[in-house]
């Protein structure tokens, strides 16, 4: 694949990781507002549901994990996307410098040499550039990952929680624990996309 | 590509660079023009992005790039300009001489070391060497901030798309049949040029300048009786109509 496809190969992975960020930010965004729905709800349920209420507290903290991820990550794609385009130019630009047909005169120096030099220059330090932030988006990825393990726990949790509230509220309560776990594996499956959109750059 | 010499008196020298037999034939032909004197240059239109190595080969035949003081863009359009980025990496103390409304626009096309002069809307001049580029105004013709360069002294008058036509690669440099060459334009001007007023005022403008050579940036070039054959012409003919025939 010629360095032009690899630049631009980059940064339209990059975009697709962006965007799925994005989707498993919204979901967080519904995560957040079923956080507090259900401290509601516990608070309602009375001291049978107080367990309950301390869970709120974990799903509000996975929630931001991935709302801040995605923030994160965002930033990174941006500042990918950027580097990704500049070497996409570069690229262009020394394939373009190599279809020059041109002989310096004896004695003369090669009019072409220093830019050459300059260029290739610059390209090598956008690809160690881009490497970088590959692996730092892939590790951010990574680490989101781990810890959305939570949120099945979470959700283990919640249902063991409910059982012991008192009947009007299990339902309720079951319903969260099944908006948890419904969350937490939507944001897992879009950071799995994200790693696979990466997965060939590494 | 193919180039030939307009005009030479000294180390003062127009070149005229078009008619590229590799050019990819989606992308239109367009005329690019270097202006040397003394040590020193200015590429006007320099072109798109694919016509870029093309262009670079064929200046290196007649200067060195140290000597490119300049770039010139009539206005905007990609054809004329989007190259802007890669000369950006070739002339890293250049100059570019373009109308200036269109300053955040080519910043576009990438223009990080260039630095960008901006023509005010009534015209400017600069001073190559020992001579004196004038810039003309030509705005709305077709390009809202649009602009001719005209030398005195080679009595040449760079008019962008004025004049411009759709040529044939093998078509000769110089317009030799007016009449055959006015349907290899006429659409081009109804089309593309907005209005009549400004058609009217550049005309009566440019019949004020002595010109021996009329240089569009697409087809073929207007000389002598030319191109008060071509200004008759633009005269009579009513633009600004949107029919694609």
């Amino acid at each position: 694949m010629s360095q032009e496809n690899n630049a631009a190969d980059t940064f339209i992975s990059v975009a697709h990781v962006a965007s799925e960020l994005f989707k498993a930010q919204s979901i967080a965004e519904e995560l957040s507002i079923t956080s507090k729905n259900a401290r509601a709800l516990a608070v309602r349920a009375g001291s049978t549901a107080a367990g309950f209420n301390e869970i709120t507290r974990f799903i509000e903290g996975l929630s931001k994990l991935t709302i801040e991820a995605a923030s994160t990550v965002n930033t990174i794609a941006i500042s990918q996307t950027k580097i990704a385009a500049s070497l996409f130019r570069t690229g262009g630009f020394i394939a373009r410098l190599n279809r020059v047909q041109y002989e310096p005169k004896e004695g003369e120096a090669h009019a072409l040499a220093q830019i050459f030099e300059k260029v290739n220059g610059e390209k090598r330090h956008l690809e160690q550039r881009i490497s970088a932030s590959l692996r730092d988006l892939t590790d951010r990825l990574d680490e989101t990952k781990m810890e959305l393990r939570a949120t099945q726990v979470v959700s283990v949790v919640s249902r063991v929680e409910a059982s012991r509230a008192s009947e009007d509220f299990q339902d309720s309560l079951n319903s969260v624990a099944d908006k948890v776990s419904s969350a937490g594996s939507r944001i897992n499956e879009h950071l799995e996309n994200a790693r696979r959109h990466l997965a060939h750059l590494n | 590509m193919k180039a030939i010499s307009l005009f030479q008196k000294g180390s003062h020298q127009w070149l005229c660079f078009g008619r590229d037999p590799e050019r990819d034939e989606k992308i239109i032909d367009t005329n690019q023009y270097m202006v040397m004197n003394g040590d020193q240059s200015i590429i006007l239109d320099p072109g798109g992005i694919e016509l870029f190595s093309q262009m670079l080969t064929s200046v290196l035949k007649y200067t060195t790039l140290d000597k490119i003081k300049a770039l010139f863009a009539s206005h905007q359009d990609p054809d004329i300009i989007s190259s802007l980025g890669l000369w950006d990496q070739c002339l890293p103390n250049a100059k570019l001489f373009s109308p200036w409304i269109w300053e955040s626009f080519l910043a576009h096309f990438g223009m990080n070391n260039i630095k960008f002069e901006g023509i005010p809307d009534e015209g400017s001049s600069y001073q190559l060497g020992n001579t004196n580029l004038e810039f003309i105004p030509a705005h709305y013709l077709h390009s809202s901030g649009n602009f001719n360069v005209y030398d005195k002294e080679a009595k040449i008058l760079m008019s962008g798309d004025i004049g411009a036509a759709l040529d044939e690669d093998e078509a000769p440099f110089f317009v030799e049949d007016f009449d055959a060459h006015i349907p290899k334009m006429e659409f081009f001007h109804r089309r593309w040029m907005p209005s009549n007023k400004a058609k009217d005022d550049w005309i009566a403008n440019v019949r004020k300048l002595d010109i021996e050579i009329m240089a569009p940036q697409h087809g073929g070039l207007f000389k002598g009786e030319m191109v008060t054959e071509f200004l008759n012409w633009l005269e009579r003919l009513d633009v600004g109509i949107a029919q694609n025939k």
